[in-house]
């Protein structure tokens, strides 16, 4: 029997109120089916892939460790696995942005050949011929017949419920831990500018991360697409290819920092494999570019932090994990309906 | 739409030299170095209309981001005839001291644009980005970078611009405002000239240099 009731979403207090669309509002029974939905493998064209298999929670929600993910035939994509973290406060989804919405983005891993290579007709038919499905979808969105659409609203709603908010930092912010020293230096020295203040261009010898990391209202992230310097020659040219623009190459998502450290490797193309390799990227300047985000300000010369500094940002970016997030017993694998 | 009320249809644009503001195209500014204006995007705070038949409030609070193109915003506004447009560039003193996180993503205030300086605990009011040659021949396209955002309640300004003819506002009928921002103008005034090329950060730690793009910002409006 069809059941609407509201699923009590908890918003962080820090945190802005969660855009949901109105013809997808979260549901009891609709986090219930995307859950399921989200381990289910029979949306892969062979049985053998879930969207859970390249977003494990064993791994934070990435694809434990690995550069590139593998397809159900063998097939290596050739962009990192992004952490599934505060999903329903981003403005658009994937590296390189091309769905606007999550219930958009949810739609295409499914048909991606180098993923689960699976048509919808085919992966909703599964579900349909399972009686389970059929009444988890009767009682999430009193409907009969099972499509695509109905699929990604399910998992959507799974995924709006997935908000990490207890990490050592918010629990300072909340007055209930203490940063050491060192992190209170990284701290700082997130919201400080970087280079020199005696050339006179409001330098204050920080890291300069605020920019694109912003701290503001919880979520680490300006939501905006940047190139952060990595190449000079694009290979892939990111946003630039969605569209056609061609200042937008070599842009892509700025990501969230919240459980950075169980999440590596990184950049969209896990080139970096520790966050020391990552903070003396920045540390560098990156590489000039025509796209290169004007906050990347010293591409001669780099940030010139001292080791101290660069150990300190490492120690400010551990106080962003979130094991309650991680272990929440309401995103793990639920096994069969 | 009310029996004595109009449409006006406010055009926020952006223009270099008299033509369209395209981002990313190259120019050359007023001591003749070649610029490229990557992004530029501005809060303007209580826009409205003003004269004979009073005030009429067009808008509160909006973001525009002339990477997108212009901005439009429709108001229905009472009819009669207005002689002014007023405005305030930034963010009004009480929204920006206002919480960030009680906004959705969407509202012009929300984290989500990117806007917002933690350390501040305000608004960037003005984002003027990009890429600067100090050649005038040059022809690469890699190239040093300018980043130029004021913010803080010191740099909200308040202009107020007389209609070149008395704008008049039917009732049923739409009127269109134009309020342009000229962005060869954004490095000079009558009075002052700003070196991109030595003086190309600007992120709220040095007032004066702020103020001084503000003063170029503001002066570079006109109503059409």
């Amino acid at each position: 029997m069809y059941d609407p009731t509201p699923y009590a979403l908890e918003i962080p207090a820090n945190f802005p109120p969660m855009a949901i669309p109105p013809d997808n509002p979260i549901t009891v029974k609709g986090v219930e089916l995307g859950r399921f939905l989200f381990y289910e493998e029979r949306l892969s064209g062979d049985n053998s892939l879930s969207c859970g298999s390249c977003h494990s929670p064993q791994a934070a929600f990435t694809d434990d460790g690995n550069q590139f993910s593998t397809g159900i035939d063998g097939s290596i994509g050739t962009r990192n696995s992004m952490a599934l973290i505060n999903l329903g406060w981003d403005n658009f989804y994937f590296w390189d942005g091309r769905a606007a919405t999550l219930e958009q983005q949810i739609l295409e891993p499914v048909v991606n050949p180098i993923e689960m290579h699976e048509t919808w007709p085919n992966a909703a038919g599964k579900l349909q011929a399972d009686s389970a499905y059929r009444d988890l979808f009767i009682e999430a969105f009193d409907a009969e017949q099972i499509d695509s659409t109905l699929v990604a609203r399910a998992i959507a709603q799974f995924l709006r419920t997935m908000i990490s908010a207890n990490s050592k930092l918010d629990k300072v912010m909340r007055g209930e831990a203490f940063f050491t020293q060192e992190e209170q230096r990284g701290v700082t020295l997130t919201q400080l500018e970087g280079g020199d203040p005696d050339l006179g261009l409001g330098g204050q010898s920080g890291a300069d991360c605020f920019h694109c990391h912003s701290q503001a209202a919880g979520l680490f992230t300006n939501g905006q697409m940047e190139n952060n310097g990595l190449d000079s020659v694009f290979t892939d040219l990111g946003a630039g290819a969605v569209t056609g623009n061609p200042q937008d190459n070599g842009k892509f998502k700025v990501p969230t920092l919240r459980n950075v450290a169980l999440t590596a490797p990184y950049m969209h193309d896990g080139r970096f494999q520790t966050m020391e390799e990552v903070v003396e990227h920045y540390n560098s300047g990156g590489t000039p570019s025509a796209t290169i985000s004007p906050f990347m300000k010293f591409t001669q010369g780099g940030l010139q932090l001292p080791p101290s500094d660069k150990q300190a940002l490492i120690a400010f970016l551990n106080t962003l994990t979130d094991m309650d997030f991680v272990n929440d017993p309401r995103f793990q694998d639920p096994g069969a309906p | 739409m009310d029996g004595m009320a109009g449409q006006v249809r406010l055009h926020v644009v952006a223009t270099w030299e008299g033509q369209p503001f395209v981002v990313s195209q190259e120019h050359h500014d007023i001591l003749n170095h070649r610029i490229f204006v990557d992004g530029l995007k501005l809060y303007l705070s209580d826009v409205g209309l003003q004269g004979p038949s009073g005030n009429a409030d067009l808008l509160e609070i909006g973001l525009f981001n002339f990477g997108n193109g212009a901005g439009i915003h429709v108001t229905e506004v009472a009819s009669g005839t207005y002689s002014a447009l007023h405005f305030g560039l930034g963010v009004r003193p009480d929204l920006n001291m206002s919480d960030p996180s009680q906004y959705v993503a969407g509202h012009p205030l929300s984290v989500s644009n990117g806007t917002y300086w933690t350390w501040a605990s305000g608004y960037r009011f003005v984002m003027f980005d990009g890429r600067y040659d100090t050649d005038p021949n040059g022809t690469g396209t890699v190239l040093p970078t300018f980043s130029i955002h004021t913010g803080k309640n010191d740099c909200y300004t308040t202009r107020v611009l007389q209609a070149p003819a008395p704008i008049h506002v039917e009732p049923g009928d739409t009127t269109e405002v134009y309020l342009e921002f000229a962005v060869d103008r954004f490095l000079y005034t009558a009075t002052d000239t700003i070196d991109i090329s030595t003086e190309n950060q600007s992120h709220g730690n040095n007032l004066p240099l702020a103020l001084r793009f503000t003063d170029c910002f503001v002066q570079s409006t006109s109503l059409n």
